[in-house]
């Protein structure tokens, strides 16, 4: 058996008196890729907010890397290795493309607010190791021509490319992608897939989480999936379990009269 | 040189300093602090008021006056920091309040607000104050350009966003805040050394006022742009001593000619006259090449 890297049991979560999520639960284990689908207001993001610790759930508990984190902070969960990207894209438009990948790797730099100040010859090998890595991390990607550019004069589907680049380049043992294919015309899709799939060969350990609306990315890449409905789980199961279960069909197409 | 102009390079530099600083906390950080004259204040009166108790040479003092503003920085930034942003702008303008009502509270040190005078003279002070603002325009380029600085640009503009990257917020805030803090000190122990003499007013609400205007004119997010405007509204008001308007010298309209400038910047250049823009050896090669380029094609 393999120990999951991230499990929540129970989780609960509910804004005033709406619940946006109930009694949610699931495991990731290493090197999975898991889907989470379902109508919108399902609460899929507010998981992800959860899990991320943007939000303190009401009830449940969540185990990371065989920790709780129930409370650990943001900041603290991300340095465990738990990276995300954002539904409504969130790169930092003040930095240019490479230094928005630059900048996950950055809480860890080895170099000192001093050493900074003065220009010593720590900070120039640092900088330029940190430089490599994210310049690995767009190539990947394919976003090497676009590093020295602003993340606004980018077209909408390399933004979000930039996102799970950023996302990446600390190679994360979980990585939650939020909708990455919100906003794609069919042809960047596949593209997407494609990426994923490569990000998978070259950073086997990583486990990915996805959010998604699109049938096509959902089925064509997760192993696992989760319905959410009104923010329960109606299902769970592989993609083709999950194509043929009536109680998806309902909440997807309607019930039939 | 006569010595008027040479006061006048000093009165720049000092104020160079100053904006420098709080280009540190406002440009990088993300903060608005309407209380760095209290730095200023707490640096040049400790430092000097020290020197005589103690007979103590200044550059030994001056380390005490820029510890103690670094240190009350971090101790007004310890519970503030983790307010909105408004919020912290109104508690550092009450602070910078503070310091000066306790400065003339302070008169058995401080000699209230007659002005605390007999400041030593240091020789070749000019050079001493060209090379400060130097190095300290030096240092917080650097930092720009370092990791410290993508972070701060990052939680400047998401906080959310960069949290969940890592980046600890606060704690980085915090030591914007007293590195600008400490920045400002030099600045007021370079102020009492030019002007021979210091008083509370002059380091009042109205100063803190005025470099955040000089910062926004130059360019919220440019260096180039914090020097430049530091330097050249410092001397503006001198251009204009011998004009007068209504029987009074238009230097007297300085605060009246800064507002009409800063409201002139709101409307047609919102992110200040250099905006983004830095002044590099690189930026400028580029731009030759542009030129010629296009008188090429020409």
């Amino acid at each position: 058996m393999v120990e999951p890297v991230l499990q929540c049991t129970d989780v609960c979560m509910s804004f005033g008196g709406v619940k946006a999520v109930d009694t949610f639960s699931m495991t990731l284990n290493p090197g999975e890729i898991r889907g989470i689908i379902g109508p919108n207001g399902a609460g899929k993001t507010t998981i992800f907010n959860v899990l991320s610790r943007i939000y303190q759930q009401d009830a449940g508990s969540i185990t990371f890397k065989g920790q709780c984190i129930d409370e650990k902070d943001q900041i603290t969960v991300a340095r465990m290795g738990l990276a995300r990207t954002f539904q409504n894209i969130r790169l930092f438009s003040g930095l240019s493309v490479l230094e928005n990948v630059k900048v996950s790797l950055d809480y860890a730099g080895k170099y000192s607010f001093f050493e900074a100040m003065f220009l010593l010859p720590r900070r120039f090998k640092q900088e330029k190791l940190t430089t490599e890595r994210a310049s690995k991390c767009l190539e990947v990607l394919n976003l090497e021509q676009y590093t020295a550019l602003r993340p606004a004069n980018l077209a909408y589907g390399l933004q979000r490319r930039v996102e799970i680049a950023r996302a990446l380049v600390c190679e994360p043992s979980v990585l939650l992608l939020d909708e990455p294919a919100a906003g794609l015309n069919p042809e960047e899709v596949f593209e997407l897939i494609d990426f994923i799939k490569q990000i998978k060969k070259l950073y086997p350990h990583i486990a990915i989480l996805v959010i998604e609306h699109r049938m096509d990315l959902i089925m064509n890449l997760c192993e696992y999936l989760y319905v959410q409905n009104f923010g329960t789980t109606i299902a769970e199961g592989t993609p083709s379990e999950i194509q043929t279960n009536d109680a998806v069909l309902s909440a997807y197409l309607g019930e039939e009269e | 040189m006569s010595s008027y102009q040479l006061g006048l390079i000093m009165n720049s530099c000092i104020s160079i300093i100053g904006v420098t600083g709080v280009f540190a906390i406002t440009s990088l950080a993300g903060m608005f602090s309407l209380g760095q004259a209290a730095y200023l204040a707490i640096g040049s009166y400790v430092t000097f008021i020290l020197a005589r108790m103690f007979n103590l040479p200044i550059f030994v003092t001056s380390i005490a006056g820029i510890g103690l503003s670094a240190l009350c920085a971090y101790i007004i930034s310890v519970p503030t920091l983790k307010l909105r942003k408004d919020y912290f702008a109104l508690i550092t303008m009450g602070f910078g309040q503070m310091i000066t009502a306790t400065i003339v509270l302070l008169e058995r040190y401080t000699n209230g607000s007659i002005g605390y005078s007999r400041i030593p003279k240091v020789n070749h002070l000019v050079w001493v104050v060209l090379g400060i603002t130097a190095l300290i325009v030096f240092c917080v380029r650097n930092l720009k350009y370092s990791r410290f600085g993508r972070m701060c640009i990052a939680l400047k503009t998401d906080e959310i966003a960069a949290k969940s990257f890592g980046i600890d917020v606060y704690r980085l805030k915090l030591r914007m805040y007293v590195l600008a803090s400490a920045v400002a000190g030099i600045a007021g122990i370079l102020y009492g050394l030019k002007n021979r003499v210091i008083l509370p007013d002059s380091f009042g609400w109205n100063l803190s006022a005025e470099m955040q205007i000089f910062l926004f004119f130059g360019g919220t997010n440019s260096i180039t742009g914090a020097v430049f405007a530091g330097a050249l509204l410092k001397l503006l008001p001198e251009l204009f001593r011998t004009v007068t308007l209504f029987g009074q010298s238009l230097q007297e309209y300085r605060t009246i000619i800064y507002c009409v400038l800063i409201l002139l910047i709101i409307n047609f250049r919102p992110s200040g006259v250099f905006g983004e823009y830095e002044l590099s050896p690189k930026a400028i090669k580029l731009f030759v090449a542009r030129n010629r380029k296009e008188s090429n094609h020409g």
